[in-house]
């Protein structure tokens, strides 16, 4: 295949200057190893600050274009001087270019040496787009172990094909500004008939943390907003049994102040109209007990009934 | 006189010899500070042109009278770079040497600084033979409050500069010399191994045997009586700023078993390179057989240390020489990010101690060219890359021996807890990968579970070669050993009593009854 221009986005809000430059160093060296291969051209890496005060400053930034500049590649900076989330992070900064191929990562997010290049590879002209393996806590992802179809791809590191993004209009920042974006964005993209798919050579260590029984540390703000994103993806893949379910879950009594906060947002949402209308062809979407894919929080009473591991070689 | 000691060919002097012949110099040997010159006579009958200096002239005289030529020089002499070269006068010059006398001096670093830069001008190598005061006679001297200043030996009364491996490596490294070939002077018993009657001295004691043990798994050189090398000289630079080791400072060493070259491998790499606390060493031990395919898989990385080991060896070595730590890694394992900051938090709470991580296990399946998790992260017990070993108390080696060997950390764990303290670190920071076709044998699930704590009829605290305390049948238990006996059967049970349970929920009974439990996990939720 021939090489690609490729853009390189990393939305930061108030992230370790330090990590960053050590996250650079991974990405330029994943740029490198895809330049040998043949696999990119040109390449842009932007990154774009969501914070209240500038992440970087000019000392960082000048840190971080130098360890690009060593791989051929070009880094640019902008402040959005608003915090327009990742996924209105994601749309602005996609809006600076016109390069072939998008490579959205998260700030803590560091790829692997061959990464880059095995996203590109895979990325054929019915691929929309491909994610990658996540380590050291995968993503209990449902794919075909032959095809790598599968039903979404995480927006932690995701490779996107250019044409597929524009022509669905990039994420729904309004409805998703850092949850289910991603899922969101998948599962357009299918409807208008692109492929999404699962790369498990393609390798991202994402830095997760686990306590002590094995589960995913997550902080109440996470949580609270993933739960307003689900009930809002519910409403727009037309789900409302599991609205219902859901709701019932954040209504019952002893609900945590997350679930009360995240119940309080919702219907804020509902009552001023901002929420999402229902998708033409909602048979994109595939939850699985309730959830997008066999979930990684532990929640309630949807994840009692969900005690299966996934058979990560069934098709989606 | 003092020194008029005469050429033996197992002493320093022998083994001084036999570097000067292997190294294929010629010409001049400088002997400086040569007293009386006990190589003149054999290194003449080598072909070399010996010549002798010292600030005596008696033994200047004397190695005159015996027909060499012989200088007086002064070691502390500002100028003592030019005297050198004076006396050599353009000579083809094979080496400078300075045998028992860098420890004489008060300024033993500007003598040697002298010495290197005069090699350097008549292109020649310099040897050193200098005592060693970390000799294990004498650190478990000092444990038991003696420190035996003699005439002679080890602590002669005339040197007033004490060297251990140390700082032997730090001065010559900053006098431009670079070490070409060593035969140190070994002696098991040294001139301080008295009074033989003290326990901690006497040959055959397990306190003896312990000091001993703990001293050599410390840092290397405890048998040395008398360093014995020759340096080359690169072009002599300022030392390089040593590490306030006052301050906390823990580096740690990494050493990775390479065992299949597998896609679990570069995994392990990622994970490594992601970490946010990359102040390590790595070191990837490959045996030769897999040799090409981890290159393959790796990729170039100029920086990556690589020791190839060869397959029917076992793999043994050293830490590098600031490494107060060192963990290894079995090849299918992979990190949290936090994994070595985690553990280093720790070391900073509790100097010294052996740090042992939660761990998780998770199954994986192999998926075209990848491990591909088919399980959720589940706790287990702490596997090799949880164990963050104080390389002092517990020795580089026998860390990797154990684990290339496959040996459960456990015993040696014990043993680095007994001598260190142990602290742990709650969050699972690292993840052991187990193939899915690992899994031992399938099961109904229908048996019991068989799990006992069986009672032990003595009390043996293994200390590997450290030697045994024991407890005996009929012996009133001391409250910490049966506490120990206690917890160490709890452990044992624990660890059984999980794999039970995952060889049950891997079972195929399990999955069959999936859902009645569902059924009934629902019932009891509605109710509440």
């Amino acid at each position: 295949m021939a090489s690609r221009s490729l853009a390189v986005q990393v939305v930061l809000y108030h992230n370790d200057r330090v990590a960053l430059t050590r996250q650079a160093r991974r990405i330029a060296t994943s740029i490198r190893h895809a330049s040998s291969a043949g696999t990119v051209g040109d390449v842009a890496i932007r990154y774009g600050d969501c914070g209240e005060r500038p992440t970087l400053n000019d000392g960082a930034c000048a840190e971080i274009e130098a360890v690009y500049r060593d791989v051929g590649g070009c880094a640019s900076f902008a402040v959005f001087g608003d915090n327009l989330g990742s996924a209105g992070g994601s749309n602005a900064l996609a809006d600076q270019g016109s390069e072939d191929a998008i490579f959205v990562l998260n700030p803590d997010a560091h790829p692997a040496p061959a990464s880059i290049a095995l996203l590109l590879d895979r990325l054929s002209d019915d691929v929309g787009a491909a994610d990658a393996r996540q380590l050291p806590l995968e993503h209990p992802k449902l794919f075909d172990a032959r095809t790598g179809d599968t039903s979404w791809v995480s927006g932690a590191c995701t490779m996107t094909q250019r044409r597929a993004f524009d022509a669905v209009g990039g994420y729904d920042a309004d409805h998703f500004p850092m949850y289910c974006d991603d899922v969101d964005l998948s599962w357009r993209m299918r409807a208008a008939g692109w492929r999404t798919i699962h790369v498990p050579d393609a390798v991202v260590v994402h830095d997760k943390r686990l306590d002590a029984d094995g589960w995913p540390l997550a902080s109440d703000f996470e949580r609270r907003n993933w739960t307003v994103a689900s009930l809002l993806l519910y409403h727009r893949y037309d789900r409302p049994d599991l609205v219902e379910a859901m709701l019932t879950q954040l209504h019952r009594e002893g609900a945590a102040r997350w679930e009360q906060a995240a119940l309080a947002e919702y219907l804020d949402r509902v009552s001023t109209g901002q929420v999402p209308a229902p998708c033409a062809d909602a048979s994109v979407a595939t939850f699985v007990d309730g959830f997008d894919s066999p979930h990684r929080f532990r929640w309630g009473l949807l994840y009692e009934q969900n005690t299966t591991s996934p058979d990560v070689t069934s098709p989606a | 006189m003092k020194y008029d000691f005469a050429f033996a060919d197992e002493s320093p002097y022998g083994a001084m010899r036999r570097l000067l012949i292997a190294s294929g110099a010629a010409g001049v040997v400088l002997d400086v500070g040569c007293g009386a010159a006990a190589l003149a006579e054999p290194l003449r009958d080598d072909g070399f042109e010996y010549i002798g200096c010292d600030i005596a002239p008696e033994y200047v005289d004397h190695l005159t009278q015996r027909g060499f030529e012989a200088h007086v020089i002064d070691l502390a002499d500002r100028e003592l770079a030019d005297r050198i070269l004076a006396v050599l006068a353009g000579r083809r010059t094979a080496a400078i040497t300075a045998l028992d006398v860098i420890e004489h001096l008060t300024r033993p670093r500007a003598a040697m600084s002298a010495i290197a830069e005069a090699a350097h001008r008549s292109a020649a190598l310099v040897g050193l033979s200098i005592p060693n005061v970390a000799h294990a006679d004498l650190a478990a001297k000092l444990v038991a409050g003696r420190w035996d200043v003699l005439p002679t030996g080890l602590l002669d009364e005339t040197h007033v500069s004490l060297f251990t491996e140390q700082r032997l490596a730090a001065m010559t490294a900053g006098c431009g010399l670079v070490e070409c070939a060593r035969q140190d002077f070994v002696l098991v018993d040294s001139d301080q191994a008295y009074p033989s009657e003290h326990p901690f001295l006497a040959r055959g004691t397990p306190i003896g045997a312990a000091l001993r043990e703990l001293r050599r798994r410390a840092l290397g050189s405890a048998d040395v009586n008398q360093f014995v090398r020759i340096y080359r000289v690169e072009t002599p630079h300022p030392a390089p700023a040593q590490p306030d080791e006052r301050e906390s400072f823990v580096p740690t060493a990494v050493a990775v078993l390479v065992d299949a070259a597998g896609p679990a491998l570069s995994d392990l790499a990622a994970c490594l390179d992601a970490q946010t606390d990359t102040e390590m060493t790595v070191t990837w031990w490959v045996p030769a057989r897999l040799e090409s395919a981890f290159h393959e898989r790796l990729g170039p990385t100029p920086a990556r240390t690589v020791r190839c080991v060869p397959d029917d060896e076992t793999i043994v070595g050293d830490a590098p020489p600031d490494a107060t730590y060192v963990v290894v890694l079995p090849e299918r394992t992979t990190l949290m990010c936090h994994w070595l900051e985690s553990a280093r938090a720790a070391v900073r709470d509790r100097p010294g101690h052996v740090v042992v991580a939660a761990a998780g296990r998770q199954h994986v399946e192999r998926i075209g060219d990848a491990d591909v998790g088919a399980s959720a992260i589940v706790p287990s017990p702490t596997g090799w890359a949880g164990v963050f070993w104080p390389v002092a108390a517990v020795g580089c080696d026998r860390v990797l021996a154990d684990a290339a060997a496959g040996a459960d950390p456990d015993r040696l764990l014990r043993e680095a807890a007994y001598l260190c303290g142990r602290v742990d670190v709650a969050e699972i920071t690292h993840v052991t990968r187990v193939p899915a076709t690992d899994v031992a044998g399938d099961t109904t699930g229908t048996a019991a579970l068989d799990i006992t704590i069986r009672p032990r009829p003595e009390r043996i605290t293994e200390l590997s070669d450290l030697g045994s305390v024991v407890t005996r049948p009929g012996e009133p238990p001391r409250s910490a050993t049966a506490l120990a006996d206690l917890v160490s059967d709890l452990e044992q049970a624990n660890r059984a009593l999980a794999a039970r349970i995952d060889a049950l929920e891997r079972s195929h009974w399990w999955r069959l009854t999936a859902w009645p439990r569902r059924l009934t996990a629902t019932a009891r939720a509605r109710r509440r």
